[in-house]
């Protein structure tokens, strides 16, 4: 009787799973037509493929100083809008502040000549231009993440009379540094080879590489454990995000890419203040403007020992470290950090931003 | 119910849905309406449905779903949905098979003989589960070698002598498969050197035969595409070869890691029995699978490894570049190379347009 109780166990088990399996079709079938990236904002300026987004405020009276947020280019920038309340750019517009957004596009095959400069010193820099001509503001807080927080204080060293704050989130910056597997692998890359024979290196592959991070977690893992929530219909939402998010990998310019790769990441130029944009040097020393330097703990793909020492590589006498306790992707994400990562972050701003009280302060 | 049969239907229904995916979304419809045509056919006749029709065509259905083009966005998920399922319905099996084992007289040798199943468990879970997610990306150019379309194309050119090319490296190509096939059949993750030793002897084997063949210089008035074709031939055979290589390591490493599920699995057992300690063993299994290679991962023959993928699947793509130019030549087409040239004049019209308007 005890064997035939413990078979049905099992085969209860392995009942229960091929019906889940089964029922998730029909679950991913009523979630194929979820959004992402649905707070308001419109198209103010195109370059290329190139645009820039200006986010719907939602309060009366915003900050005076706007932000422009710099997102990576490899994956896309609604990470930080992947839903209503889990967004970064809404509790930004909710804490008082004009969020712009740079949206890279996706470059396409006559695209791979864009270099770091057309980035940075174009696309970067005529963005911030008509931030400051439309806002009537001298200078912006530049709100950098993962890569693209690289990319602003690539830009921060080199134009820092446009840059009234810096915020950079969880970006890599000195690559000497052997806790993140990508840090170990593109040091062998041979990146001349690859753009030189591929042109434009595939956002797929790049992605497979951050999957091979954890594989048996992110490949397998991940999916059991939606099966075994299938019921719950906010999981099967966010999963079904989350999913979409990580196979929305652009294209990676081939210029571009070979310079980032070559001189940040296997020489070390940036953290070393040696490296140059445009025949002109990033320096360092020149980041004089409040920094906030925001980092993961627990970050697999840009460690903490990559993001931590930009903090001492600067002369800027007003700068912060915030670390928080989770991962790369669950600092933008996680329920926890939407009530202290965020507000964290607005409150350094505010008074750095000359926020104009609100009529509900004023009352008060 | 025969629990093992069940078990058997599971997982096979894994198989057929899994298998589905890889088709057109046009031919999964096309057989999806004959299967529901074929399968009415008795309902219609007044015959009845039996079961396991219905589940035979829930199974076509699911993967033609899956293949729809509506069903796109969520192709990558349910791959991943499918894959990770039919990794549980195996270690459910083998779980099953351990908890039968214990439960019957004569138990420590029936325990025994299980154990030393797993070993064969966890050789089928990495060829039919663990590897197609693992070497995903260098997957698709290693499909358009068989047959390389460039070949068929310049089959028509070469014919008999392209055709009898393309047997010898394919006799050659089945050589190493089957070598290391019955290497692998019999080596667990700690005699990694043993299929090092087959590959390295095959190389070797390879340079001084095929290999040396394939460099052969050519003359006559068809001389350039005999050399290109040649070239790509060669740098198709290490591209495939340095795809073994990683595979093979790859699946030493999760032999060695399964070795080490195997010692821990009756710490786990005595835990308690059903579906709470199958649970257990599943975490076990993932936990030391990920730690394995995460250790892999760093080390410095797996840099070495991954360098040498990547540059052999650089020089086929080249090489394969190469003969495609030299197609579209003879077709009066424009090349790659021309395209990339006149992309990049006009990218440098467009900054330089931009740089004059910005001076105005």
């Amino acid at each position: 009787m005890e064997e035939k109780s413990e078979t049905t166990t099992m085969m209860g088990l392995a009942a229960r799973l091929y019906e889940k399996f089964k029922k998730s079709i029909d679950v991913l079938s009523r979630a194929s037509k979820i959004d992402v990236g649905t707070t308001p904002a419109d198209v103010v300026h195109r370059m290329d493929k190139a645009t820039l987004l200006h986010y719907h405020p939602t309060v009366k009276e915003t900050a005076p100083v706007p932000i422009l947020v710099i997102y990576a280019l490899v994956n896309r920038y609604y990470m930080l809008d992947l839903q209503p309340d889990r967004s970064m750019i809404k509790n930004l517009l909710n804490a008082g502040f004009d969020v712009y957004l740079l949206d890279w596009g996706y470059p396409e095959r006559g695209d791979r000549f864009l270099t770091l400069e057309d980035y940075i010193m174009g696309y970067m820099d005529e963005s911030v231009d008509f931030i400051r001509n439309q806002s009537g503001t001298n200078s912006i807080t530049l709100f950098g993440i993962c890569q693209g927080g690289t990319f602003c204080i690539i830009y921060s060293a080199l134009y820092p009379e446009k840059v009234k704050n810096l915020v950079t989130v969880v970006s890599p910056f000195d690559t000497d540094t052997d806790e993140g597997l990508l840090n170990v692998w593109s040091k062998s890359m041979n990146v001349d080879k690859l753009v030189d024979i591929m042109g434009n290196v595939s956002g797929d592959f790049l992605n497979f590489a951050f999957l091979l991070l954890n594989p048996f977690r992110l490949m397998f893992h991940k999916y059991v454990d939606f099966l075994e929530n299938l019921e719950d219909e906010n999981f099967v939402t966010n999963f079904v995000r989350m999913e979409r998010w990580i196979f929305d990998s652009p294209d990676q310019a081939g210029e571009a890419f070979r310079k980032f790769i070559k001189e940040i990441y296997q020489q070390n130029l940036l953290a070393k203040n040696r490296f140059y944009l445009g025949g002109k040097h990033v320096d360092l020393n020149k980041i004089k403007m409040p920094v906030l330097n925001v980092f993961a703990e627990f970050d697999h793909l840009v460690p903490p020992s990559s993001s931590r020492p930009f903090t001492e590589a600067i002369p800027s006498k007003d700068k912060q470290m915030l670390s928080f306790n989770t991962g790369h992707i669950g600092i933008f994400v996680g329920s926890r950090s939407q009530k202290e990562v965020c507000p964290k972050i607005a409150e350094w701003l505010k008074p750095r931003s000359q926020i104009a009280p609100r009529e509900s302060e004023k009352k008060r | 119910m025969d629990h093992k049969n069940f078990l058997d239907d599971i997982l096979s229904g894994f198989t057929g849905a899994m298998g589905n995916i890889g088709a057109s979304w046009f031919s999964q419809w096309k057989r999806i309406i004959e299967e529901v045509v074929e399968a009415a056919e008795p309902l219609l006749k007044g015959e009845g449905f039996k079961p396991d029709d219905l589940k035979r065509l829930y199974e076509t259905a699911l993967g033609s779903l899956i293949a729809a083009s509506e069903w796109a966005f969520h192709r990558d998920t349910i791959y991943g949905i499918l894959n990770a399922a039919r990794l549980q319905a195996s270690l459910l099996r083998f779980w099953t098979d351990l908890e039968r084992a214990i439960n019957v007289p004569n138990a420590v040798d029936n325990v025994r003989s299980v154990t030393e199943q797993w070993r064969n468990t966890a050789r089928d879970i990495f060829k039919g589960v663990i590897a197609q997610p693992l070497i995903h990306p260098f997957k698709g150019l290693l499909e358009s070698l068989s047959p390389p379309a460039e070949a068929e194309m310049l089959r028509s050119i070469y014919s008999d002598a392209s055709g009898n090319l393309n047997k010898v490296i394919r006799l050659w190509l089945e050589t190493l498969e089957r070598a290391l096939e019955s290497v692998g059949s019999t080596l667990s993750g700690r005699d990694i050197g043993r299929w090092k030793e087959v590959y390295e002897g095959w190389k070797k084997a390879y340079e001084e035969t095929v290999g040396k063949l394939l460099k052969t210089p050519q003359v006559g008035p068809v001389r350039v595409p005999t050399e290109i074709f040649l070239h790509t031939m060669d740098s198709a055979i290490r591209y495939l070869a340095a795809m073994n290589d990683f595979y093979l390591m790859l699946q030493a490493r999760w032999l060695e890691a399964m070795e080490e599920v195997a010692e821990q699995m009756p710490q786990i057992y005595e835990q308690g029995k059903g579906a709470e300690t199958f649970r257990k063993f599943y975490e076990l299994v993932i936990q030391t699978a990920e730690r394995h290679y995460n250790e892999m991962f760093r080390s410095a023959s797996f840099k070495e490894m991954l360098s040498l993928v990547s540059d052999t699947m650089l020089d086929f793509t080249k090489d394969r570049q190469e003969l495609l130019d030299w197609v579209m030549k003879n077709l009066t087409l424009p090349t790659r190379k021309e395209v990339d040239e006149l992309q990049k004049e006009v990218f440098g019209l467009k900054k330089r347009i931009k740089e004059l308007a910005g001076k105005k």
